[in-house]
């Protein structure tokens, strides 16, 4: 490989500048939004106006005191942890379980049930919404936290299940038959083969499930009224859309509040997101 | 014929009772998907009544297919639709390259660190939501956000109303999608990359072949199946989908272009409690959806061998 870069160096090298440039403009593109958001969380309303792209002359933290509390983040980040909690276990047990009997058994229409759950992918829930929402009220599901876990579970478990399978075939099943020729029952195979070779698969899919969650907004504005159930995308939306909205340093802070743990947890987890997602690809 | 069946009948059974365990495993999804993914398909009834929640399933008349005559014939219908295909269309037209060149570029670096914080800020709008977008791209595009600050200060020009022009918020929402979404489907196609035989581009070289070419003959090649699956995924999302970001970013002034049919059936339904009507609209888009996968699943299947199911 080495001689032919040599050989054709200068055009060579001038295309992998070229390269780089147009990949810092995309990174740089793809990155200033959200730290020019951040610039203008700690400015006032009269400074974003009048020159976005300046640092704040005197950092306002008391933008983000004021969105906790307008935005009534005490009570809906709980609300939000509690629906994450609930969703990633819910799916990590039907995905796991499901992807496992999917990915070793072959089962009797195995097929059409990777098929059903990759194009069902592709059907967003709106249709079924309103139809959800009378069965839930007719359950007293709707305007209580309960109600949502099933269908944020509903709504993870497809794009899970086939993503674990994947992982799982992968697997040579010479382990599963080490594990069995020592005794081991299926459970067994399940929590001490294949839990251990999978464990960023769940990872990177316990993440999808909880940023989807996090992100959410439809369900939950269509679900929770009550103040006191709202989760931070509506909580944050009502505050944003509502009365204040004209203070830009506010809302642009209560953005930041939302954004960040994703980020950072993101940022901590990359190396195993980006594997995950790589290896459980659509291949 | 039937001894086939039963022979089939009787391996099922067998197998059911070898691998009972497995079929247990199974079942809270099985169940999951019948309680949550069948039973509201009941619920659809609802597209061929005269439905009024206090009258129920029972108590509300049957009117065949006045709803979707109702629905074709309200003149916002075919602007929504219209809008929907366009907006969505235009996504896939700008996104799906977008995200193959991100990925192409990507895999010609050869600095590790570099390639990795490439990744890692292309990837990042993607854990943005659109709540927190809409705010990110006001800041970008309002009257006196950072674009329009440029433009009047800089060149002394006109400021531009992005967010509330109809000829422009469409561009506005595509560009928003691409922006999101461009470095999460890079990483798949980077993913495929890596599992293209190194030998095939060294026996490229040998031949004398540059960049361009091996890129065009090999990396291309190499990646297409991942292209197609992700192509086919992506037009069921052309008649339906993008439905939080419209909602979040729309105002009145944008609805001759921005109305789709996913806000067209949320005011039906919440505003106008037109649950029938709401149903209708939403159960031909899903049926048109499902016939577009599945025609476009089978054009690719000569290109892919196989399709992706």
């Amino acid at each position: 490989m080495g001689d032919m870069m040599v050989a054709g160096s200068v055009t060579s090298r001038l295309s992998r500048m070229l390269n780089h440039l147009l990949l810092i403009c995309l990174a740089v593109f793809s990155i200033l939004p959200i730290l020019l958001l951040v610039l203008n969380s700690f400015k006032s309303t009269g400074e974003i106006s009048a020159n976005p792209f300046a640092l704040p002359l005197t950092i306002r933290f008391e933008n983000y005191v004021d969105a906790w509390i307008d935005g009534r983040f005490a009570t809906a980040l709980p609300n939000t942890v509690f629906l994450i909690v609930m969703t990633v276990v819910g799916v990590w047990v039907v995905s796991g379980l499901a992807a496992y009997s999917l990915a070793r058994l072959q089962p009797v229409g195995g097929d059409i049930v990777t098929t059903y759950l990759l194009v069902v992918v592709t059907i967003p829930a709106q249709a079924t919404v309103f139809i959800l929402f009378m069965m839930w009220s007719q359950l007293n599901l709707v305007d209580n936290l309960w109600g949502l876990v099933p269908i944020h579970i509903a709504n993870s478990a497809p794009f899970s299940t086939v993503l674990l399978r994947t992982f799982m075939v992968a697997i040579p099943t010479d382990f599963d038959d080490a594990a069995r020729v020592d005794g081991a029952s299926s459970w067994q195979v399940f929590q001490n083969v294949i839990l251990p070779l999978t464990w960023p698969g769940f990872l990177t899919m316990g993440l999808l499930a909880a940023l989807g969650v996090w992100n959410e907004f439809f369900l939950a504005v269509t679900f929770i009224q009550s103040p006191e159930y709202k989760p931070i995308s509506t909580s944050l939306y009502g505050f944003i859309s509502g009365g204040r909205f004209q203070d830009w340093g506010l809302a642009n802070a209560a953005s930041v509040l939302m954004m960040l743990p994703v980020i950072l947890i993101f940022l901590a987890l990359q190396r195993h997101f980006i594997a995950g997602l790589s290896q459980g690809g659509l291949k | 014929m039937y001894t086939r069946i039963t022979a089939h009948f009787n391996g099922t059974v067998k197998d059911v009772r070898q691998n009972w365990h497995f079929y247990l495993m199974a079942l809270p999804s099985v169940i999951a998907i019948i309680l949550f993914g069948y039973g509201p398909l009941r619920g659809l009834v609802i597209a061929f009544l005269d439905y009024s929640p206090l009258r129920g399933f029972s108590g509300s008349e049957w009117v065949g297919l006045d709803n979707f005559r109702a629905a074709f014939g309200n003149p916002f219908f075919a602007t929504a639709l219209r809008n929907t295909i366009i907006i969505n269309s235009a996504k896939l037209a700008v996104g799906f390259p977008s995200a193959i060149v991100l990925a192409l570029l990507m895999n010609e670096v050869r600095m590790h660190w570099f390639k990795r914080v490439i990744q890692i800020s292309t990837i990042m709008p993607y854990f943005v939501s659109w709540v927190v977008a809409a705010t990110v791209f006001r800041n970008l595009l309002s009257p006196e956000g950072l674009i329009n600050q440029i433009i009047v200060e800089l060149f002394g020009g006109r400021a531009i109303t992005f967010l509330s022009d109809p000829d422009i918020f469409p561009w506005v929402i595509v560009f928003q999608d691409t922006w999101k979404y461009c470095g999460f489907f890079a990483v798949l196609y980077l993913a495929a990359m890596t599992t293209i035989d190194p030998t095939l581009y060294e026996a490229a070289m040998v031949d004398g072949a540059n960049r361009w070419q091996q890129t065009w003959h090999i990396t291309l090649p190499g990646i297409r199946p991942t292209m197609i699956t992700l192509l086919v995924l992506l037009t069921g999302w052309i008649f339906q989908g993008g439905f939080e970001q419209i909602l979040v970013m729309y105002n009145t002034s944008v609805f001759v272009t921005g109305d789709i049919l996913e806000t067209f059936t949320l005011r039906l339904a919440l505003q106008q409690s037109k649950y029938g009507l709401a149903t209708a609209v939403g159960l031909f888009q899903t049926l048109i959806s499902l016939v577009l996968v599945i025609v476009v699943n089978r054009l690719v299947k000569p290109v892919n061998e196989r399709g992706i199911f």
